[in-house]
């Protein structure tokens, strides 16, 4: 990167150079996003430009000077505590969210600044929860949802899967990038060229995606709004029914095709393309798409048993992409689940929290963890027969070190930890117990739509103001996966009095 | 204690858990004084301690209907239904022991992860805890989860609202009695249909056993038949 050329004095110590210098990446692509969007809107109806191109200006002002700061630290990064490195990320998430929330306010689509910044949040967030009532918007604010949401979603899988693999940067303990069974090698030497890799193989998902949907019928709006909310696992849609307004097989079925492709882990596609061998990441497409079938099977005989939906192909058609939509954590709708059968409503919940695989622009759990979950704790459930034997974690030809055990197990308490947390909090800002559950459940684990209150069909305008303050939360908290946020919190404990 | 003996690990697991029972008695009378037109300090206290201290020791008696209580008092009960009493007691739940060891590894793992060369030890009281030890409580929990979402699946398989699944299973693997919904404290378990009520059956053996004794026997089993 080149060095701007800045006064000699201003010489940021290491940390802060960090946290400057990740600010002030996501701000450039934050600000860059809105000056695209103006563009798109010029494009189109042309109104409300300046309220995305003066905060644009403003933004990457803004992100470029911080990048400079930052680049005009101390170098030594190695030797940076893991802490800073989740304090930038945490940071430059949230910085994103801020910026991105200025426009929608400057628009007039949210009055609230705390509904423009939850939007944001879940724009960058990719989980698609929306407060949006009026979807008599200008053009401009559609297009920047869709953009957050496919920065957000190129940014966590550079981040997951080029950054925090590489060892001696504070980054890597962010995602556990090698030690939770996600992705666990580098695709390139370098950050910078597999960044550019990944790039390129979701621009050309996105390109396939936006080329399938216009032959699906959709117009171009649609068709390139849609293309990067699926892509990016988000869930936006300028529709105010989601996709279920177009009430059309193709656009479906597209969709349900793309939201999969998304699901999967981009380094498989790296590794498909290479011609290396596939076997890392190829039992968890595997063990992916086998949950993916069984559940739609299990779904479709539920609603066909309980008659929610009617004959075998719209009961099929219903839950083939509620399945997708909501194991991706996309959070597109067709059909109202919340108005199913209750097993298939539960079963909908488990599959939030179980998500796709590692590496993806998806959310929940990961695939892989739980499989390594299952797994560590069926050794353990064999060690009471047998004390002594020694257990080696193992899947799919590959062999998880004690301390990627460890790292799972812990992942596993942490994740279900804040999600009863978050469960309480949102039942504290006075909703119901289904709200409250299904609320924390589709926050954390970046989804969209949940149950009760905020049914398939309903947007989040059902809770209540203190209740979207811990839904942003949760979001952030569930798309830098738990540990990041819930790190930076932890020195609280340690400032109290010991525990008995 | 009678003995005069060191107290040990117990003391901070009693500790613990009359700490909990503090803090939810006081965050659900808070609750209930909150949203409750009827009844003043007094009658939410009384009812918030009772129905508390009924839950977490999982005995199940009750006072007062729960199920009206809103979503915050609801799943801070849940959670207690979770946590459960003192290991070595007639209670059910996961034990207080095994959260405070579970809440601590959490901690333990973050502080390792954000200060890799830092010793960490598990311990409560001056009894220190070896990493088996952690891995077997940490491998419970897992398997604790799974049978859980099992349970939910198949009794709302059998027709029951998920209000009323969670808190059955959760009811039911506990050993406490009462739950929220068509099992809430003003009802009993009629509302469930055969298949369910043969789930939760097996959950509260299950459940009472601690989960392992009984889920170890398949495997006993069939390492019996492989050995053949």
């Amino acid at each position: 990167m080149r060095r701007l050329a800045l006064p000699p004095g201003l010489h940021l110590p290491p940390a802060a150079a960090l946290v400057s210098l990740v600010i002030g990446g996501t701000l450039s692509g934050a600000g860059g996003g809105m000056l695209i969007a103006a563009l798109l809107g010029l494009v189109g109806d042309g109104e409300e430009l300046l309220s995305f191109l003066i905060p644009g200006v403003l933004v990457v002002s803004t992100g470029v000077l911080a990048l400079a700061l930052g680049t005009n630290g101390t170098r030594s990064t190695a030797s940076l505590r893991p802490y800073v490195g989740f304090l930038a990320v945490a940071l430059g998430w949230t910085s994103a969210a801020v910026a991105g929330s200025i426009p929608l306010l400057l628009a007039g689509t949210f009055t609230n600044p705390i509904d423009a910044f939850f939007e944001a949040m879940s724009g960058f967030t990719t989980t698609g929860a929306t407060l949006l009532e009026d979807f008599d918007q200008p053009d401009v604010v559609f297009w920047w949802r869709s953009l957050m949401q496919y920065l957000g979603g190129i940014g966590i899988v550079v981040l997951v899967v080029a950054i925090a693999p590489v060892s001696g940067t504070g980054l890597q303990k962010a995602f556990y990038a090698e030690v939770s069974g996600v992705t666990a090698e580098r695709l390139t030497p370098r950050i910078i060229d597999t960044a550019k890799i990944l790039a390129g193989l979701y621009g050309a998902l996105s390109a396939a995606a936006l080329a399938a949907y216009l032959l699906a019928g959709l117009g171009p709006f649609d068709a390139l709004n849609h293309a990067m909310t699926t892509v990016a696992t988000g869930g936006f849609s300028p529709e105010p029914n989601s996709i279920g307004g177009f009430d059309s097989t193709g656009v479906e079925v597209v969709a349900i095709v793309f939201m999969l492709l998304a699901g999967v882990n981009f380094a498989f596609y790296w590794r498909a393309i290479k011609g290396g061998g596939l076997m890392p990441q190829l039992a968890e497409v595997r063990t992916y798409l086998i949950i993916v079938a069984v559940m739609i099977i299990a779904i479709t005989a539920s609603v066909m048993a309980a008659d929610d939906v009617g004959n075998f192909a719209n009961s099929l058609r219903a839950s083939a992409f509620s399945v997708t939509t909501i194991m991706t954590g996309t959070g597109y709708v067709t059909a109202d689940f919340d108005g199913w059968n209750n097993f298939a409503r539960i079963a909908i919940l488990f599959l939030m929290f179980t998500g796709a695989c590692a590496g993806s622009t998806a959310g929940g759990m990961k695939v892989i963890r739980i499989s390594l979950l299952l797994k560590a704790a069926g050794q353990e459930l064999d060690r009471q027969l047998r004390p002594t034997a020694v257990q080696v974690l193992r899947m799919g030809g590959r062999t998880f070190s004690e301390q990627v055990r460890r790292a799972v197990l812990s992942f596993f308490l942490l994740y279900t930890i804040v999600f009863v947390l978050g469960s309480i909090a949102m039942g504290a800002t006075g909703v119901d117990l289904v709200t409250a559950i299904s609320g924390a459940s589709s926050t954390l684990n970046i989804v969209g739509p949940g149950l009760g209150e905020i049914g398939a069909t309903d947007s989040f305008t059902g809770i209540p103001e203190g209740g979207r303050v811990v839904g942003a939360f949760l979001m952030l908290t569930g798309r830098l996966e738990v540990f990041t946020v819930v790190a930076l919190l932890a020195p609280i404990f340690r400032m109290r009095p010991k525990l008995p | 204690m009678l003995r005069g003996q060191p107290l040990g690990p117990t003391r901070s697991e009693v500790r613990a858990f009359l700490i909990i029972l503090a803090a939810a008695s006081g965050a659900v009378s808070i609750s209930l004084l909150l949203t409750d037109d009827a009844g003043g300090l007094a009658e939410a206290l009384r009812d918030a301690v009772f129905t508390v201290v009924s839950i977490s020791s999982t005995t199940g008696c009750t006072t007062a209907d729960f199920d009206l209580w809103g979503g915050f008092a609801e799943s801070v009960i849940l959670a207690l239904m979770v946590v459960g009493g003192c290991a070595g007691s007639t209670a059910g739940g996961m034990k207080v022991i095994r959260v405070v060891l579970i809440g601590r590894s959490a901690l333990q793992e973050l502080r390792r992860q954000s200060e890799p060369r830092a010793v960490t030890v598990l311990r409560m009281g001056d009894q220190i805890f070896p990493e088996a030890v952690k891995s077997a409580v940490l491998g419970f929990f897992v398997i604790y989860v799974a049978v859980f979402a099992l349970g939910v699946a198949l009794v709302t398989g059998f027709g029951a609202d998920e209000v009323t699944a969670i808190s059955s299973v959760l009811a039911t693997i506990n050993v406490i009695g009462p739950g929220l919904g068509d099992v809430g404290a003003s009802e009993n378990f009629g509302a469930i249909a055969d298949g369910g009520i043969v789930t939760l059956t097996a959950l509260m053996l299950i459940g009472r056993l601690e989960i392992f004794t009984l889920l170890v026997l398949p495997i006993a089993l069939y390492d019996r038949i492989k050995r053949r």
